[in-house]
């Protein structure tokens, strides 16, 4: 029982991850917390579930087109909704980023429908047995998917120069003006690969999590509270939160309470701030100059 | 000032002449002719689930009188609002009706927030409500004008372990989802349990939305349980249904009427084949047995919605097509002049097999009780729903 719980709670904790990276990229650059970014997992979900649902697409294609959408959907969050914005007034934007949250759920639910869908997925069969505990299929993809991403982001950040330039620019916003970056550049490509995650997230956890419209504020939630947790800006922090988030709810619910799951782990986040504000892994957020 | 003066009283005059012919034609024609009835209901929003069936029930309904001339001679109007779900909005309609459509009762609204918002709105200005409401706050303790045509989360626990004792099952598991709904669910089934010789050896708790309940249903799997009931709306029932099945729970489990729908079967697929569940007839008209004392009511509304919609109903059109079905039998019954206080009295008489069981209303019950029958255990076998009683 106690790998089975710890398995789960593992397998949880990695979509929570997959959802943390996409607040912590953006914050990183853009300094603000996009607060739509529950909405693009949820729009990924419901995409895909439309897709392979209604029209019968295979999973592969489905889910490309449905990562590709939330591409272009962050893309025109940040470019309609937050481009033109003054960059030092951070609650206007933050509350832009809710209201076009708020709207995507409703377009959700107009073009694609109220109801909870489970796409297939991606691979038959399963679950896999593992010494006394199985995995469904889907839960590696999705852990796979999370060693995936963290190695193209790895790689992106530290080995080319546009990842070089947006680091540069998370550092400090007018030096790297200075040497001739644009921090709007950066800001781009940050929220494009926040649709890519985020879209990638709800792709793979329709299947085990159902896609509905209304998904979108519990798993942004879980995944804002997961980039805490690690360090608000860190993706190595988003990882590590989110797993920490996922396994503490399941040995909570396993062997203390189910009832007072969300408590335990809300005390954990509240307990680790008081710590260390940063995060577990965050470094100290430089002052506004 | 003179002149003023007498214009504005030959205006006021006017307009009092006026005032007389509008009231004359409203009580000459209208008051006559048809039966005004008004309708509250979630046609869009995130209740529109509910709210949609509900409203094309009662038009089916109410289309169907007048195509056969009506209530004793006099046609239905059928006025509907639609409250989006939102409780504020449920209940300025609800005094909209009642004042300037002037209408004879009202049906709805779709959920039981709303419906709270509105009983007391009923019971002040004196009009009948049938409302669509899970909770059994509507009708217990009964108030003079509200109605309630659902079964409540007492009348369908009930049913469960009434299914319990019958197949001895002593130890029970309770999976409920952490929120009101789960919350009333629970509550009234370890209230019941002891009344039918069951315990509730475990009882776990998750949130509707998570993505794994893999930890309760270990600990369920762990426990002297001999079976699982899960009360909660989807899509937690799925994800339970594919979890046990992945971990290896062998035990029979029950859903509550949340379940009842053909959605568990096309998500979870093999894992739900074998599962349980306490649901209205209209889930499965035709697996009824021929002695079922609903048959006849259950499969003519699941024909009638199918020719006029084209779609298969959802058992919450059952809601408002029993309740016109009740006013209309309550007209009927009526002694004297159509009014507002009339059709409450004769409401109380009425006894009525309709979709969601066998109403037998009077001063002390104004909805389902556990002996209505609502409630039938449907087993999901071959990828169908399969009356198992």
């Amino acid at each position: 029982m106690l790998y089975q719980i710890i398995l789960s709670g593992l397998t949880v904790g990695a979509i929570y991850a997959l959802i943390a990276i996409g607040f912590t990229i953006v914050f990183s650059t853009v300094r603000i917390v996009n607060f739509a970014h529950g909405e693009f997992v949820m729009a990924g979900g419901m995409i895909y579930a439309y897709l392979s649902a209604v029209h019968g697409m295979p999973v592969f294609p489905a889910v490309a087109i449905a990562i590709g959408a939330c591409v272009v959907l962050a893309l025109l969050v940040y470019e309609l909704g937050l481009a033109s914005m003054d960059k030092d007034n951070h609650i206007a934007q933050v509350m832009i980023t809710l209201g076009v949250g708020i709207t995507l759920k409703g377009l959700a639910q107009i073009f694609i429908g109220k109801d909870t869908q489970f796409p297939p997925a991606f691979s038959a069969g399963g679950p896999l047995a593992v010494g006394g505990a199985t995995i469904p299929y889907q839960m590696l993809w999705i852990v796979g998917a999370l060693a995936v991403l963290m190695l193209g982001l790895y790689m992106l950040l530290h080995h080319t120069r546009v990842g070089k330039g947006m680091m540069a620019v998370s550092i400090n916003h007018y030096a790297a003006t200075l040497m001739g970056i644009s921090p709007r550049r950066s800001a781009v490509i940050a929220f494009m690969l926040a649709g890519l995650i985020g879209g990638a997230a709800g792709t793979l956890l329709a299947p085990v999590a159902s896609a509905h419209y209304d998904n979108g504020i519990f798993l942004g939630i879980k995944g804002f509270a997961a980039a805490i947790l690690g360090g608000l800006g860190s993706p190595l922090g988003a990882v590590v939160g989110g797993l920490i988030l996922g396994l503490t709810e399941s040995v909570t619910a396993g062997y203390i309470s189910s009832v007072y799951k969300d408590a335990v782990s809300l005390v954990l986040l509240l307990a680790i701030l008081l710590i260390r504000p940063q995060g577990l892994i965050g470094k100290r957020l430089p002052q506004k100059f | 000032m003179v002149s003023k003066h007498g214009l504005s009283s030959q205006l006021s005059r006017a307009r009092l002449a006026l005032a007389a012919v509008a009231l004359a034609a409203t009580m000459g024609v209208h008051a006559q002719d048809v039966i005004k009835i008004g309708a509250i209901y979630a046609a869009s929003g995130p209740l529109s689930l509910m709210g949609v069936p509900e409203e094309r029930g009662l038009r089916m309904k109410v289309d169907e009188i007048n195509k056969a001339g009506g209530i004793n001679g006099k046609k239905v109007e059928l006025i509907v609002y639609d409250s989006e779900g939102n409780t504020a909005k449920a209940a300025q309609q609800a005094r909209r009706l009642i004042e300037s459509d002037k209408v004879l009762a009202i049906l709805g609204p779709s959920s039981s927030g709303e419906s709270l918002q509105i009983l007391p709105i009923a019971n002040e200005s004196r009009i009948v409500l049938i409302a669509h409401a899970g909770t059994e706050k509507m009708t217990n303790p009964v108030t003079s004008w509200v109605f309630n045509t659902p079964p409540t989360d007492r009348v369908v626990a009930a049913h469960l372990l009434s299914v319990f004792k019958k197949r001895g099952i002593t130890q029970l598991a309770l999976m409920s989802a952490a929120d009101g709904f789960g919350q009333s669910g629970a509550n009234a089934v370890k209230e019941l349990a002891p009344k039918y010789g069951v315990t509730v050896a475990r009882h776990e708790e998750f949130n509707r939305t998570d993505p794994d309940m893999t930890a309760q249903v270990l600990k369920v799997k762990d426990s002297p349980a001999q079976a699982m009931l899960v009360w909660s709306s989807f899509p937690a029932p799925t994800i339970i249904a594919k979890n046990a099945a992945a971990v290896g729970y062998n035990k029979p489990m029950y859903n509550s009427y949340a379940a009842a729908s053909k959605d568990l079967l096309v998500q979870a697929g093999p894992a739900a084949e074998g599962s349980f569940v306490s649901s209205m007839r209209l889930l499965a008209p035709d697996t009824l047995k021929a002695g079922d004392p609903l048959r006849t009511a259950v499969q003519k509304i699941y024909n009638d919605y199918r020719a006029k919609y084209n779609e298969q109903p959802a058992t919450f059109v059952a809601h408002s097509v029993d309740a016109m079905s009740i006013v209309e039998a309550a007209i009927k019954k009526i002694n004297g002049p159509v009014t507002r206080e009339n059709l409450r009295a004769s409401m109380e008489t009425v006894t009525h097999a309709g979709g969601n069981g066998i109403f037998r209303l009077s001063p002390t019950s104004h909805g389902l009780d556990p002996e209505s029958q609502s409630m039938l255990l449907m087993v999901a076998r071959g990828g169908q729903w399969v009356a198992d009683e």
